[in-house]
């Protein structure tokens, strides 16, 4: 069975697991933290991300404890390095989820239901749709200095994407412009978004966990 | 419905006027061609129309333009969004969304329609333009033709009473073309006023109803459809319009003299991750001086195989050899060149000279003569100085080939040359792809501009599935399989 959240108890619980990875408890709360994610993912049918997160999250603690093992200079670079991307992993765990889950329209709409003003939204919306756009640009460049034999430089790739991209915004622009962008109204949103018992109660479970994360997390169950 | 009135434009920062008194009437239900060479201000119209002039390009404005009797000078654009729509020529900018559903939806929640009523004009929108089967799609996944379809699709859920195009059709192949005028012709079955700035203009046949000539920012006829489709094929030339009626149009190349062949590709197939073969044992040969025409529908191979070629795609066996050497991926990157849709990625310098300048290594740069010859040769000796992206299109995409040429490209290849150029403009590719026939190069054109092929093609391959289908001779007693083509 998949079940469905909705946007802005994902964008709380994102906000949630940051907290509980800002006031860095010990490594078993972080555990704690990273089931409870693994347990979201597994209910929104996100397998692919799921297994993927878990594995990186394995090696990670693998390759840790073998640094543990022998002392010097390299193993304490490996470990400092490693203890970095693994306090943003919960994060990137959950976020991998929450993109494949959810389309941009009910970001949109979820962020239109929590007020957000539009001079934020648009940008944002903008942003994301930019993304796929800016991957073909730069593609397309490539290809072109390949042909050429011309090693990547920075300045030759780019300039000629800002430009590219400059000269896209401005059509796109445009063409918003004839799509009643500029209206002074409220905007609206074709979808209507609702909030389910499910959603109280997994925004509950992870307000709980991120709470128990600031007054100290596991350890103070033992003393 | 449309009523311009002695309007006159220049852009800000420009010094020429671009609009020197242009004054128009359109009444409800028609549908009128603006037509002209590049640069006659026919786009500059579509903009009075739709409200981006004032409201969104600055420059200086005079004149009276009002739609459905509104001034459009004092209407803000949103405000007139439920009432123009607009499609522009470049699909991939002109959507906001990253899935089509989105995109339908996207105007009517700017103006604050209620969700349920939003979601029934997506419905109908979809239903009365026949696209259901676009709904819900990853636009980006979309080709160019269906993106188009989604953007008339997307003006038309705000139910305007005009629609403007600005060359619809530019990024559009044969095949996208026949469904855009299919839906055109729909739009103004149900009684929407059309007004189209266009090059191509065999597709608008059946669909006009008023042809307006321009040139040099004024308008200089304005005629019944029927009058100006039988205007002689000399008189079409002389004004630089494309061509009307395909089917007048012959083979032109010269074919070159029997050679023997210098370029062998012999069992090429190729692949992307995990998919299935995109190309599957291309085999043929060709000589020095041919113009070879790729030609196939979407899908069929055509930009794998100029990529593999060129040695941009990496993931092929088979081989491919010039002058009887057999050359890797890697090698093949300098005697093999492409020249892209886009050729403003091309180009990498600040100005064109050092743009032919430019070289992987001392070894392998030009010399100054020579250098000189090739700007000569391809009339961009007065825009040496110039910045590469201050060029028109036609200029950069010589200067590309200028670049080609600088370092002794052997093939070269043409991605759609010729897309969204004019009359005047597509003479000159034909030129210079003769020019490089003459210098004993060896051209490939991928193209769905079947007045180009005509005129610049020696012979077609035809790719179907990723296999070389037929492949013959562009010659007079083969045109009927040309025509088979693109029908």
């Amino acid at each position: 069975m998949k079940i469905m959240l909705d946007p802005r108890v994902k964008l709380l619980i994102l906000v949630l697991i940051n907290v509980v990875v800002f006031v860095s408890p010990d490594l078993h709360t972080e555990w704690l933290c990273m089931g409870m994610i693994a347990v979201v993912l597994a209910l929104t049918g996100c397998w692919r991300q799921l297994l993927r997160g878990l594995l990186v999250y394995a090696v990670m603690m693998g390759v840790l404890y073998l640094c543990g093992l022998s002392a010097n200079f390299l193993t304490a670079f490996v470990s400092m390095t490693l203890i970095c991307f693994r306090k943003i992993m919960p994060t990137v765990f959950f976020a991998s989820g929450l993109m494949a889950t959810t389309t941009v329209g009910d970001l949109v709409s979820a962020m239109q239901k929590l007020r957000i003003p539009k001079v934020v939204v648009i940008p944002f919306t903008v942003t994301l749709r930019f993304f796929p756009t800016a991957r073909e640009e730069f593609a397309a460049i490539r290809d072109a200095a390949r042909l050429r034999g011309l090693r990547f430089s920075m300045e030759r790739t780019l300039v000629p994407m800002m430009l590219r991209c400059a000269s896209i915004a401005e059509e796109l622009s445009a063409a918003s412009v004839t799509r009643g962008i500029e209206s002074a109204g409220k905007r609206t949103s074709m979808r209507e978004l609702r909030l389910h018992t499910l959603d109280f109660g997994v925004a509950a479970v992870f307000t709980v966990l991120a709470a128990f994360s600031v007054m100290g997390g596991i350890p103070i169950l033992y003393d | 419905m449309i009523k311009i009135e002695n309007a006159t434009f220049r852009y800000g920062e420009t010094r020429e006027q671009c609009l020197r008194g242009v004054s128009l009437r359109i009444r409800r239900g028609e549908c009128v061609l603006l037509c002209g060479e590049s640069g006659c201000g026919k786009t500059t119209v579509t903009r009075l129309v739709n409200g981006l002039i004032p409201h969104f390009y600055e420059g200086e404005f005079s004149g009276k333009v009002t739609v459905a009797g509104r001034d459009v000078a004092e209407t803000t654009p949103d405000a007139l969004a439920g009432t123009v729509g607009s499609v522009f020529q470049n699909p991939r900018s002109q959507f906001f969304n990253l899935d089509t559903t989105g995109e339908l939806a996207f105007g009517c929640e700017n103006l604050g329609l209620p969700p349920a009523e939003i979601r029934e004009r997506v419905k109908s929108t979809a239903a009365a333009l026949g696209i259901e089967r676009l709904l819900d799609r990853d636009i980006f996944a979309l080709s160019g033709g269906e993106k188009q379809l989604i953007a008339i699709a997307s003006a038309y859920a705000l139910s305007p009473e005009i629609f403007v195009f600005d060359e619809p059709s530019s990024n559009l192949d044969w095949n996208a073309v026949g469904e855009l005028a299919r839906l055109m012709l729909r739009l103004k079955k149900t009684g929407k006023t059309l007004l189209i700035a266009e090059h191509r203009l065999y597709w608008l046949a059946g669909l006009i109803d008023r042809v307006v000539y321009m040139k040099a920012g004024r308008i200089e006829s304005d005629r019944s459809a029927a009058e100006f489709l039988a205007l002689p094929e000399r008189k079409r030339t002389d004004l630089g319009l494309r061509a009307l009626n395909p089917d007048a149009l012959r083979p032109a190349a010269k074919l070159p003299e029997r050679q023997s062949p210098v370029l062998q590709v012999s069992g090429l197939s190729a692949h992307y991750k995990r998919g299935k073969a995109v190309l599957r044992g291309i085999s043929f040969e060709s000589s020095p001086g041919e113009a070879i025409a790729i030609l196939g529908g979407n899908g069929a191979g055509k930009t794998t195989l100029a990529r593999v070629l060129c040695g941009l795609h990496k993931k092929a066996s088979g081989a491919i050899a010039l002058n009887g050497v057999k050359l890797s991926a890697g090698a093949r990157a300098g005697p093999f060149y492409l020249v892209m849709q886009e050729s403003g990625y091309q180009l990498f310098t600040d100005s064109v000279e050092n743009e032919l300048l430019l070289s992987k290594n001392r070894r392998s740069r030009p010399t100054p003569e020579k250098a000189e010859a090739i700007l000569e040769s391809l009339s961009l000796a007065e825009f040496r100085e110039r910045h590469p992206m201050s060029l028109s299109g036609g200029q950069k995409q010589r200067t590309a080939i200028g670049t080609a040429m600088a370092h002794h490209a052997r093939v070269l290849i043409f991605d759609e040359p010729t897309s969204g150029l004019d009359y005047g403009n597509m003479r000159l590719v034909v030129t210079v792809i003769e020019q490089l026939r003459a210098e004993g190069k060896t051209v490939f054109l991928i193209t769905h501009d079947y007045e180009l092929l005509l005129a610049a093609c020696t012979r077609a391959l035809l790719l179907e599935n990723g296999e070389i289908k037929s492949d013959f001779l562009m010659m007079e007693e083969n045109i009927g399989k040309v025509k088979e083509i693109f029908t």
